[in-house]
């Protein structure tokens, strides 16, 4: 009986294994041409850099307006600081519009007692439809300031509140606390001032946590000692440096970042705003934006630049991550089922033909696939398939390669940037490059099968999120209701 | 090859990989320790002689020594950090030091290279030093837009006829940060480019056209008033609209009553268009026509009319407090907001 079961397992072990080391060389190639292609990238868009530079943009009477939405809920311990940052970037023509989403906090009445504001009768075109608009406001200081106060809708609501109320050629989505650097929009427009076929453009998150602040701004760049945070910045300057940046070039992006995107104000209102009904709305707006422009011959291109950067906090507790990755995935999926059918679809250009495959292939299958081959390596080594030493030289070929992307794209990013100057900084990010194999991959993993299994069951809520703030205030919930 | 021995090379190969990576790593931070170092005291010695040469007289043969010393990429910063901040003498003393280190020179050469990196830093420095190379010329022509984006730049230096008709040329562009750019360096050049841009607006195509009343709206020089009144009956709504906006921006007489009866244009961007210009003129015998557009169909068209109406202060004001009771709930609701926002003095 045992041996009959064991002849099963190997008989079932044998194609499976197959498949998971097929699987394996497809993402690996895939990775290694993104790095090849960031490198290009990289290049090409530090060359941009200096064909027209940041000087004559700021200093030019002819830039389009910039309308920056910050969308807040309960954010009352960062709100000042955030837009403070936000009046001070350097732009010749900014609008910044915060939108208080049915805030339970007293983040409208700091705003109304920071910046001078007043209320204005509410008049504006809902081009997108909305939950209802409670109160108008505008600073007396501020000529450029518009605080919204809504009934709570989520963030997709809010942002396309923003949205209806800007008057700006081009919107710029952010989180109410995300700190963006002061040069960071001038260089996000960058694309958009080159060439009308873009229609959006994102910058690289990099995490705040650990990294000193004061007024709004980043004032030293320091690597965070806490595992999870720390992590997380290898991870984050993998998935924007390498990632984003290769497929620049191998087909464009279908995900700019909810905290820090440039998108064309008309075609987005074209569009229809940001979905409601789905926890990705990000990367669906991006995704249909894209679409649209293949479909309706508007502008289509969706680019991601890599030197304007935001810092915005990330999750330092287990449970806190793997709700927020949880999310991530179901919003994927849901972004990649709603559109399926620009799948291999030759209608679509590249993003049709090698962008949406590899997003279904590599993305989203991942975390099956990974799942996968460790219940396969496991199977095998209880059957005597395989050996001890080769399973564990092969964990380690596995765990090599993925070390090998996150040091280059460190070389990538210091080459680039020089943004770690300190050695002892360089040495923690190789540490964190290195731990985050011990268990937080697999975490990663379990919480994204977690994403993928709540999806098919239907559950589309966003899960709490807790912050500290950027100022020495105490840490208040930012749980989204809808 | 047993699949044992092919993962043992692999990993080999891997753990080669890893280890060189973190030595380039490594490298790249000590050599990046080192040279902050060795920059930073150098480029803050040749930032004080600089000052000193250009406070005395650009007699400071110091500088000289230590600014060539420099690698070219500092001596860039270094100039592009000060340039920016000098006018007339000073900027001719900056230029006469450029000249001394044999920067000019070096530039010169460097705009004949092969590789369009190095044109690029030729045309930089040209630019941050005012220096009218007539290389730089040829490079408004050069095949890389980056390049030609920095010679348009350049062109502010040199505004004779030929450079300025080269710059028009360049509305229509290929490139849009060389669109960019050469409407940027129009718009600085003001005076000397009126004339050709007048020649340029009479033959231009619907693109350039477009560009070019973008840069002539900026300017807003009266000498545009024919060409403006030619082009606001043009066919396209998007020149007609600049057109109407450029006219606002000059005010005569005629041109007024040109922009009032672009009020009654059949297309909303014009109509738009009319009731901003006629805001920012303040003309406010216009105002029972601006109320009409208040029930207009077009939401974009109600708002500015009601803001026009804001800017003409007191006789709008009248006219705005009749509408915030009207029937019209929009018109109503735009009367209310441009009402609001004149009792708190803000911009919209």
């Amino acid at each position: 009986m045992t041996y009959a079961l064991a002849v099963a397992i190997e008989a079932l072990m044998g194609p499976v294994e197959a498949a998971v080391l097929a699987y394996f060389v497809l993402i690996n190639v895939c990775y290694t041409g993104l790095l090849v292609a960031a490198v290009f990238e990289m290049r090409r868009t530090r060359n941009e850099a200096i064909g027209i530079n940041d000087h004559i943009v700021v200093g030019s009477r002819l830039a389009p307006t910039i309308s920056i939405l910050a969308p807040a809920y309960n954010e009352e311990a960062t709100i000042t600081s955030s837009v403070q940052s936000l009046l001070t970037l350097d732009y010749p023509n900014l609008e910044v519009v915060v939108i208080a989403d049915g805030c339970k906090d007293q983040t409208i009445d700091v705003l109304k007692a920071e910046f001078s504001l007043v209320e204005v009768h509410r008049a504006y075109a809902p081009r997108v439809h909305t939950k209802g608009v409670v109160a108008l406001y505008r600073s007396v200081r501020h000529a450029n300031l518009v605080v919204v106060d809504k009934l709570n809708g989520g963030k997709a609501d809010a942002l396309n509140v923003g949205l209806n109320l800007a008057s700006g050629e081009l919107v710029c989505a952010i989180d109410a606390d995300t700190l963006i650097e002061r040069g960071a929009l001038v260089r996000l427009a960058r694309p958009m001032i080159i060439d009308p076929e873009v229609v959006a453009t994102g910058g690289t998150i990099r995490p705040v946590n650990a990294v000193p602040t004061k007024n709004g701004q980043v004032l030293d760049v320091t690597v965070p000692r806490n595992m999870l945070a720390g992590v997380q910045v290898v991870e984050y300057l993998r998935a924007f440096l390498l990632g984003r940046l290769g497929l620049n070039r191998l087909g464009g992006n279908l995900i700019i970042s909810g905290a820090f995107g440039l998108f064309r104000r008309e075609p987005m209102l074209e569009a229809g705003g940001w979905l409601h009904d789905t926890v990705g709305e990000d990367m669906e707006l991006v995704v249909r934006l894209r679409r649209l422009g293949y479909e309706q011959g508007g502008p289509s291109k969706v680019i991601f630049v890599p030197d304007p950067t935001a810092w915005t906090e990330v999750p330092e507790s287990w449970g806190v991550l793997g709700r927020q990755r949880d999310r991530w995935h179901r919003g994927l999926t849901d972004t990649l089922w709603r559109h399926r059918r620009l799948i291999g679809n030759p209608r679509y250009g590249a993003m049709g033909l090698i962008v949406f495959p590899y997003f279904v292939l590599v993305e989203l299958l991942a975390p099956v696939v990974e799942a996968l081959g460790l219940v396969v390596l496991a199977g095998s080594l209880a059957v005597g398939l395989i050996d001890r030493t080769f399973a564990l030289l092969f964990f380690a070929l596995a765990i090599g390669i993925g070390l090998i992307l996150s040091v280059a794209t460190l070389l990538l990013d210091q080459a680039a940037f020089m943004r770690f100057k300190r050695p002892r900084d360089l040495a923690w990010l190789v540490w964190w490059s290195v731990a985050e194999n011990l268990g937080y991959r697999q975490m990663t993993v379990y919480w994204r099968l977690r994403g993928l299994w709540k999806y098919m069951r239907g559950r589309s809520d966003w899960g709490a999120m807790t912050r500290k703030g950027f100022a020495t205030k105490p840490p208040v919930s930012t749980a989204r209701p809808s | 090859m047993s699949p044992d021995a092919l993962v043992r090379m692999v990993l080999f190969s891997e753990s080669l990989m890893l280890v060189i990576g973190v030595l380039l790593l490594v490298a790249h931070a000590a050599w990046w320790w080192w040279y902050d170092r060795w920059s930073a005291g150098r480029v803050d010695a040749v930032r004080a002689s600089l000052r000193e040469a250009l406070a005395g007289g650009d007699r400071n043969p110091g500088f000289t020594r230590d600014f060539v010393r420099l690698p070219m990429r500092l001596q860039i910063y270094l100039l592009g950090e000060l340039a920016p901040h000098l006018t007339g003498v000073e900027r001719q003393s900056l230029r006469r030091l450029a000249q001394r280190a044999g920067l000019l020179a070096k530039a010169e050469r460097l705009c004949r290279s092969w590789f369009w990196s190095r044109r690029l830093f030729g045309a930089k420095i040209c630019t941050l030093v005012g220096h009218p190379a007539g290389v730089v010329l040829t490079l408004l022509t050069d095949r890389n837009p980056s390049v030609r984006a920095q010679a348009i730049e350049w062109a502010l230096h040199r505004p004779d006829p030929a450079v300025v008709e080269a710059l028009l040329g360049m509305l229509g562009d290929r490139d849009g940060r060389c669109r960019f750019a050469a409407q940027d360096t129009l718009v600085k050049l003001g005076h000397a480019a009126v004339a050709p841009l007048i020649g340029y607006l009479a033959t231009a195509d619907h693109d350039g056209t477009l560009g070019a009343l973008e840069v002539a709206l900026t300017m807003a020089d009266a000498r545009l008033l024919a060409p403006a009144t030619a082009l606001a009956g043009a066919a396209s709504p998007a020149v007609r609209a600049r057109a109407i906006a450029l006219l606002g921006a000059l005010g005569s007489a005629a041109g007024v009553a040109i922009v009032e009866r672009a009020l009654d244009d059949g297309a909303a961007v014009v109509r738009q268009s009319a009731l901003r210009a006629l805001g920012g003129l303040g003309h406010w015998p216009a105002a029972s026509r601006v109320a009409k557009l208040v029930h207009d169909p077009v939401w974009d068209v109600r708002r500015q009319a009601a803001l026009c109406l804001r800017a003409f202060g007191a006789p709008g004001a009248i006219f705005l407090r009749q509408l915030r009771n009207s029937d019209d709930p929009v018109a109503s609701s735009v009367a209310r907001y441009a009402l609001d926002l004149s009792a708190i003095g803000a911009t919209a």
